[in-house]
């Protein structure tokens, strides 16, 4: 859609059965903390805070966010979750994934089909083995009042 | 464009420290004098403050201050050079607090660009026609700074050359615009830029921080004597100076004629034996530099962000640690490692040290805010001429910075108020048989996590009644008449749209005041009361946390989770026995207190958050009564699960992106991160009871 080059590093990881992917530069870090405290009067999809190095920040949870069941822990198996600590601007949040998976490079003259500014995604990173990443606009991710689903 | 010099932003901080600092302390000077000797002590420090004053506005590029002070130097040089001239002294203080106001006006407005430089030359012209008519009516010698300079400026810059000078030494005679004011200032801000390309060894004048110096530079130039590898760099620096109008080289064993062509390329020193050592007779150079750190007497200003880096450093710090120390990995070798557990608690001991140092750093007296008051009063003296005499108790009282710099609003408002309409005029002290000074006492101490202060007059006191009547009158009682307790009617004055002066004076009765003294006092935790006796006076008492950053909680369980509230919003809190407890046919719930009839609507702090899955009967859970800034506090009770423990926490504000969820009108201030790093949300008890209605 767009004529100019678009390219970038990001990293990839599941939510609820699909492959999505955020740009590197927005990540701060990734652990697999939990402690979450809960905070009334949040939208769904925010389902807390952590002490983040004394800051207080929400927890965005991906699969409420995205409109999709939550994850079932079976009996006896860990919570596998993690949390990516993004940042957009000023705002931190840390958002909860299934699992993280691997870094990949995108370029718009090889493997990425660009989305106009509309979306919540910037577009959709081609895989060798043929599965399409769904890449993130983390402004608009983070943007409670684009709606999804 | 900013009013001041391109290129000293990083000075403006300083600046306006400074000179504000100074000029706190002329207001000082003028206020412990007015009605007593002004001592040559006295004398000689007004005329250093406005010297340095004059220097440093010269050095930000504000002529305008500069001149003001200047003609006040002048002023003061007079007198302190005749200790008998004769003077008007009310006529001098006036002009001198005039002069006072100017500066700080321009001083704190210099980096609003919407306030245009004020034109003092009325002020000027004012001050030197005093100076003037002082000379002529005593009998002041003339100020003789000129013989001085010319005295000084005899020598000549060659002989600046010492014989064993490297041949990377090199003068200049620098001359500046005539227009140019404080050419020492100048002269100073060039050498620092000069010592980027090399190393400034002497000057002359060579203290630039004397009276004379600039008088001495505007008569004979500016010679530096300069160590540098690159003397076309040097003289480059040089010949950019501000208002630098000429820059010429000197040749050794030349005459030290200043030469009239203008700058030649590169001067071209005769060639000398290399000498490695350094000239030795290089004293004045550093001279200025030295002076300056004198001044600061072992005492440094740091920005306050610095500060407040430091003190959230600290308090991670605190976290971080008890993840070390109470690490769960660390739980099966608990009891094996005596010499751990010792260095942990060498450990704690320190950060608790470092934590309670951190937090002192900030505190300042509050003798600071009180002694502006000084000021206010005398003002008002003038004008109102009730000779209202100000006492201070406790002064050296300690709050945190940002208490204090917030104080200084609110004490201005109650001391006005105090003075105009508390005390009354000398007449009808007489007729009242009052023979005590009129007398406005501020006092601070502690109580508890709080900084408690008082402003009381000896005055009038308040009629309750003339205040519930005026009250009806504006129609802001919110209850029948007849259920106002004297306390309540004074309250009524902290309401909006009430002003008890009739006539509207220059200091008080915009109708709007103590309501906004009080919301504000409130926003930060604080509070405002008043007492009052008729015909013996009235003390208003502000209370407010010691910091603002840590502040006293009770901790309270809601739906299985811990809650935090402000202490100073709590009343009282107790579980309800039955009797107590009501339930109407619609199922709401109240609650009155024992042996009271007046009931509380209950507000369940679980429902109100939506979290609570089925109600537990009010008789097994806590009632908290509230003690707020509304009214609604005397209608509604907060209901938790239980009550936790009292903490000291640090409350921060939601982030931005987390406030944007409307989180304050839900009733919730923040969060604080509590030692082990874990958070808890603190409740705003005015925004719950303002929903629970």
């Amino acid at each position: 859609m767009s004529m100019e080059d678009i390219s970038g590093r990001a990293v990839t990881f599941l939510s609820g059965g699909g492959t999505y992917a955020i740009d590197m530069d927005s990540i701060i870090e990734i652990n697999s903390r939990g402690g979450e405290t809960f905070i009334p009067g949040l939208p769904d999809c925010i389902t807390g805070v952590i002490n983040h190095k004394g800051d207080v920040i929400p927890v965005m949870d991906l699969r409420k966010r995205m409109g999709q069941p939550p994850a079932e822990i079976k009996e006896n198996e860990l919570d596998k979750t993690s949390l990516m600590l993004i940042q957009n601007d000023e705002d931190i949040l840390a958002l909860r994934i299934d699992e993280a998976v691997t870094a990949v490079e995108y370029d718009s003259e090889t493997n990425f089909m660009a989305l106009d500014e509309e979306s919540v995604l910037k577009g959709f990173i081609n895989t060798p083995d043929g599965s399409r990443i769904s890449l993130f606009n983390v402004a608009k991710l983070i943007d409670l009042d684009v709606k999804i689903g | 464009m900013a009013k001041f010099e391109a290129g000293m932003e990083a000075m403006l901080d300083m600046f306006v420290f400074e000179t504000s600092d100074l000029l706190a302390k002329l207001d000082d000077i003028l206020m412990r004098t007015e009605q007593d000797e002004l001592t040559p002590d006295d004398i000689g420090e007004i005329f250093r403050i406005m010297h340095t004053v004059k220097g440093s506005a010269a050095m930000m590029g504000l002529q305008n201050m500069s001149h003001l002070a200047h003609a006040l130097e002048d002023l003061f040089s007079l007198i302190r050079e005749d200790p008998s001239i004769k003077y008007d002294k009310p006529a001098l203080y006036e002009m001198l607090y005039a002069g006072s106001d100017s500066l700080k006006f321009e001083t704190e407005n210099i980096s609003d660009d919407s306030v245009p430089l004020s034109d003092f030359t009325d002020q000027i012209t004012q001050v030197r026609a005093f100076a003037e008519a002082m000379k002529n009516g005593g009998s002041a010698p003339a100020a003789d700074t000129g013989g001085a300079a010319k005295a000084a400026g005899g020598s000549s810059g060659a002989s600046l050359y010492a014989p064993d000078d490297g041949d990377d030494v090199f003068v200049f005679d620098v001359r500046y615009d005539e227009s140019c004011m404080m050419p020492e200032i100048r002269a100073m801000v060039l050498l620092n830029q000069l010592s980027a390309v090399g190393e400034v060894l002497a000057t002359l004048p060579p203290d630039l921080d004397a009276d004379d110096a600039g008088d001495a530079i505007s008569a004979n130039g500016l010679i530096i004597k300069v160590k540098t590898a690159d003397p076309d760099g040097a003289f480059a620096h040089l010949a950019a100076g501000i208002n630098v109008s000429k820059v010429t080289p000197l040749m050794r064993e030349t005459k030290p004629e200043p030469a009239e062509a203008p700058a030649p390329a590169a001067p071209q020193p005769e060639a000398a034996a290399p000498a490695p050592a350094p000239a030795p007779a290089a004293p004045a150079a550093g001279a200025p530099a030295k002076k300056r750190e004198d001044k600061g007497g072992g005492v440094i200003s740091v920005r306050l962000e610095k500060l407040d880096r430091l003190v959230s450093l600290a308090q991670e710090i605190v976290i971080a640690q008890s993840g070390v120390l109470h690490n769960s990995e660390l739980a099966p070798y608990r009891n094996s490692m005596p010499g751990f557990e010792k260095s942990a608690r060498e450990l704690k001991k320190l950060i608790d040290e470092l934590q309670d140092m951190v937090m002192s750093v900030r505190m300042v007296p509050v003798s600071g805010a009180f002694s502006k008051m000084n000021r206010v009063v005398r003002d008002m003296n003038k004008t109102l001429g009730k000779g209202v005499k100000l006492v201070f108790v406790g002064d050296d009282t300690e709050v945190d910075k940002s208490v204090n710099d917030m104080l200084g609003d609110p004490l201005m408002h109650l001391v006005r108020n105090a003075v105009d309409h508390g005390i009354e005029t000398p007449e009808e002290r007489r007729a009242a048989g009052k023979t005590e000074e009129p007398t406005v006492t501020l006092s601070a101490f502690y109580d508890s996590n709080d900084v408690v202060i008082t402003v009381s007059d000896n005055g009038a006191g308040m009629d309750a009644k003339k205040l519930l009547e005026k009250g009806r009158q504006k129609g802001i009682l919110t209850k029948p008449e007849s259920e106002y307790t004297e306390q309540d009617c004074f309250a009524l004055i902290m309401a909006a749209g009430f002003s008890t002066n009739t006539q509207v004076t220059e200091y008080s009765g915009r109708g709007v005041g103590m309501d906004v003294v009080k919301k504000n006092l409130e926003k930060i935790g604080g509070s405002l009361s008043v007492e009052s006796k008729l015909g013996a006076g009235s003390t208003f008492t502000i209370r407010v946390p010691m910091s603002l950053s840590v502040s006293t909680c009770m901790g309270v369980m809601v739906s299985g989770q811990e809650y935090a509230i402000p202490m100073t919003a709590l009343r009282e809190a107790f579980r309800p026995e039955p009797e107590q407890t009501v339930r109407t046919p619609e199922g709401r719930e109240a609650v009155c207190r024992q042996g009271e009839n007046k009931l509380y609507s209950v507000i369940r702090l679980g429902r109100h958050f939506g979290t609570e899955q089925e109600d537990i009967p009010l008789t097994e859970g806590i009632i908290l009564l509230c003690d707020t800034s509304g009214d609604e506090d005397e209608r509604s009770a907060l209901f938790a699960d239980a009550l936790t423990e009292e903490m000291q926490i640090v409350i921060k504000p939601f982030s931005h992106y987390l406030a944007g969820f409307g989180l304050k009108e839900k009733g919730l201030f923040g969060t604080s991160v509590l030692g082990d790093g874990s958070i808890i949300p603190v409740i705003d008890v005015n925004e719950v009871l303002r929903g629970g209605r």
